[in-house]
């Protein structure tokens, strides 16, 4: 049973000038092979996670829902801001949600639709928020990204790779597309350089059973 | 027993002058065959204008001044409105002649950490309120009227030294009739002490008994009951403004003084606001009205003026604003909150529940809880709304997280490309209420990779169907 300070040592507010990379706030995303190349070995908690989809419906979502389960577990919100279609509430509790758990988005204009996300990453009990976007201006990028260094939860942005890969203020750039029954997942950008090799990560259906339990 | 006697000697211009935002010159009138000023604002004091004044002469003085008639019904609610929300302070509480409130505070010193502690506290939370009272504190309600009445801005909590104060009380300050005053004064009688130098007797039959039985009470020789004012079961605020607006940040200004007396009747009743609503009468078109829920329950004036905040923000009026209403819809009883030490909740403006916040700005429509129900066709087996805990069966296969509430035909299905990864399942359901539905669902991937879920429309001739996307 680990004491309280001992516990302080592992929380994500304490920073240690010298071991930045053990302080990073992460969760695992649950594919082994993805933690292996993503610093500190998960998805960051106090920065934007950018994600270019080349389409939705190649499981983009099933990416997270480990994590997802998680956060929500420690009876933290989710907030789904301006997802494409409708989010199918039996889908969120065959993969474990708890439905009172999650918000859903869709106001009149991106502007609000920012706002809102804006105010989901800056709330202390929101665990992780969502969001759909095609146009941004850097300005709000910058502002996204700030508020998410505060460090409460996963917060991630999806933009169609259509619009381009220029820079971007996010921490982690993903582009995931469809590849052959698997989602293949490059990792465009991460914190400490480098650009892996694409990987195929097999979510459900992959092998045409379901496996999702 | 200790009365507290807050006494509001502006009130005539602060029922106007509390919503004045910008603090722009204002007089308040009594109409007559000559009208003059009987209140104006500290602005208006400040250019010039005295009590008194025919009206011809302050706008001479002042020609852009905002001109009002005393209106004594406003000035009633008013103080109806600083007993509603002393009610935090303490049940029993009485409205008393001119413009003052009495409160009971002996019973509840220690709670509120003693005399001066409970006095700034008032004084603090009439000044949110947009009031400035004269103070004042004695054992008796007769005699902290008179105190107050008098001039003495005095906290007497002991019976004896109370006593010897009001001895020193000025004989007009009794609530008494005019012409029986002025004979006694005219004899010599200058303060309540003077008074009761006199024979009991002589005083009683030549001036009346009740003189002698006021002048008692206020010494706390006989019972002193005072009539105790009774709160609605319902909030319900009303504040004029001094000129037809526009700007919300004015309007929320007015909001916060209504919203700092509702918490006060919320704090006395240990109640937190579940739904209220907030009215914005208009010059000429019909009143706006704005509902706002609360997923949590509060009465923290702050995070509610912060839920305001963002949703006249967001409103556009359909005319100027002239007054401004506020009432409670549903209250539930909140368990004390305000004088813990140590706050459970996070720092930084997480007070206010994340929902109640983006539901303040964006509306209800656009926010939304959804829940599964136990149904099997997929467009019923969910509707908007919280619930606890979804206790419904899971249905037996996976379900897509994107979902199609209107199907879109295929023509392709079973073409070069598609793959049928898991099915069928068969949907057969709904022949009693008027949409059956008779369908094999499948999992499939399409050409371009994405994972669906599609259906056979056997009630259609088996057409094929996307339903969702498996994300």
């Amino acid at each position: 049973m680990p004491t309280p300070s001992l516990q302080l040592l592992h929380s994500p507010l304490l920073w240690r000038g010298d071991q930045l990379a053990r302080t990073r706030a992460i969760i695992p995303t649950d594919f082994s092979s993805l933690d292996h190349q993503l610093p500190g070995g998960g998805w960051p908690l106090d920065a934007i996670t950018e994600v270019m989809l080349d389409q939705p419906g190649i499981g983009e979502m099933q990416l997270f829902f480990p994590a997802l389960t998680r956060l929500l577990k420690e009876g933290k919100k989710l907030v789904i801001v301006a997802p494409p279609y409708l989010p199918y509430p039996p889908a969120f509790r065959w993969h474990g949600l708890d439905l009172s758990q999650v918000i859903f988005i869709h106001a009149a204009d991106q502007k609000n639709n920012l706002w809102a996300f804006e105010q989901a990453l800056n709330n202390a009990f929101c665990g992780a928020a969502f969001i759909w976007l095609s146009a941004l201006e850097d300005k709000a990028m910058r502002r996204l990204q700030l508020a998410a260094s505060k460090g409460n939860g996963l917060a991630i942005v999806f933009r169609p790779a259509s619009i381009g890969m220029g820079s971007t203020w996010a921490a982690l750039r993903l582009h995931l597309a469809a590849d052959d029954g698997c989602l293949g997942v490059h990792i465009l950008k991460r914190r400490g350089g480098g650009s892996p090799s694409p990987m195929r990560l097999s979510t459900a259906y992959a092998v045409g059973l379901p496996t999702i339990s | 027993m200790l009365w507290a006697c807050l006494r509001f000697p502006e009130l005539a211009v602060e029922v106007f002058e509390r919503s004045n935002v910008a603090s722009t010159p204002l007089i308040v009138v009594e109409q007559g065959s000559r009208p003059s000023v009987v209140a104006a604002n500290r602005t208006a004091m400040q250019q010039g204008i005295c009590i008194g004044m025919t009206v011809g002469a302050a706008l001479a003085l002042v020609s852009h001044a905002t001109i009002k008639v005393r209106n004594p019904a406003l000035e009633t609610d008013a103080l109806k409105g600083i007993a509603i929300w002393a009610e935090q302070f303490a049940p029993l509480r009485s409205l008393a002649n001119p413009a003052a409130v009495l409160i009971e505070i002996g019973g509840c010193l220690s709670y509120f950490g003693g005399l001066r502690v409970l006095l700034k506290r008032m004084r603090d939370g009439i000044d949110e309120l947009g009031y400035r009272a004269v103070m004042t504190v004695a054992p008796t309600a007769t005699g902290t009227l008179l105190f107050n009445r008098a001039g003495f801005e005095t906290t007497i909590t002991d019976s004896r030294r109370a006593r010897e104060a009001l001895c020193k009380v000025p004989i007009q300050a009794l609530d008494y009739s005019r012409r029986t005053i002025d004979a006694l004064e005219a004899i010599g009688v200058k303060s309540i002490g003077d008074c009761r130098d006199l024979p009991r007797d002589g005083v009683a039959r030549r001036y009346g008994q009740a003189l002698l039985d006021m002048i008692d009470r206020a010494m706390g020789d006989i019972p002193d009951p005072q009539k105790p004012f009774v709160s609605p079961e319902t909030y319900s605020g009303k504040l004029m403004l001094p000129a037809p607006i526009w700007d919300v940040d004015a309007l929320l200004f007015g909001v916060k003084r209504l919203t700092h007396e509702m918490c006060g009747w919320l704090a006395g009743r240990y109640h937190g606001v579940a739904a209220m609503r907030l009215d914005l009468l208009h010059e000429d078109v019909p009143p706006t009205y704005f509902p706002l829920n609360l997923s949590t329950p509060t009465r923290t004036a702050k995070d509610l003026i912060l839920l305001w905040r963002e949703r006249l923000s967001q409103q556009k009026l359909p005319d100027r604003v002239v007054g401004i209403g506020l009432l409670t819809i549903e209250t539930v009883p909140l368990d004390s909150q305000s004088l813990s030490l140590l706050k459970e909740k996070g720092s930084n403006g997480d007070d206010i529940d994340l929902l109640d916040r983006l539901r303040a700005r964006l509306g209800d429509d656009a926010v939304s809880l959804l829940h599964t129900y136990a149904d099997h066709r997929p467009e019923s087996a969910w509707k908007q709304g919280a619930i606890q805990a979804s206790v419904e069966p899971l249905p037996p296969a996976p379900r897509p997280i994107w979902f199609l509430t209107q199907p879109t035909a295929l023509k392709s299905v079973g073409n070069e490309g598609w793959i049928l990864l898991d099915g069928p399942e068969r949907i057969e359901a709904g022949w009693w209420d008027g949409a059956p539905v008779c369908r094999d669902y499948y999992v499939a991937r399409n050409p371009q990779g994405q994972t669906v879920w599609v259906f056979r429309d056997w009630r259609q001739h088996g057409q094929w169907f996307l339903q969702g996307l498996f994300a």
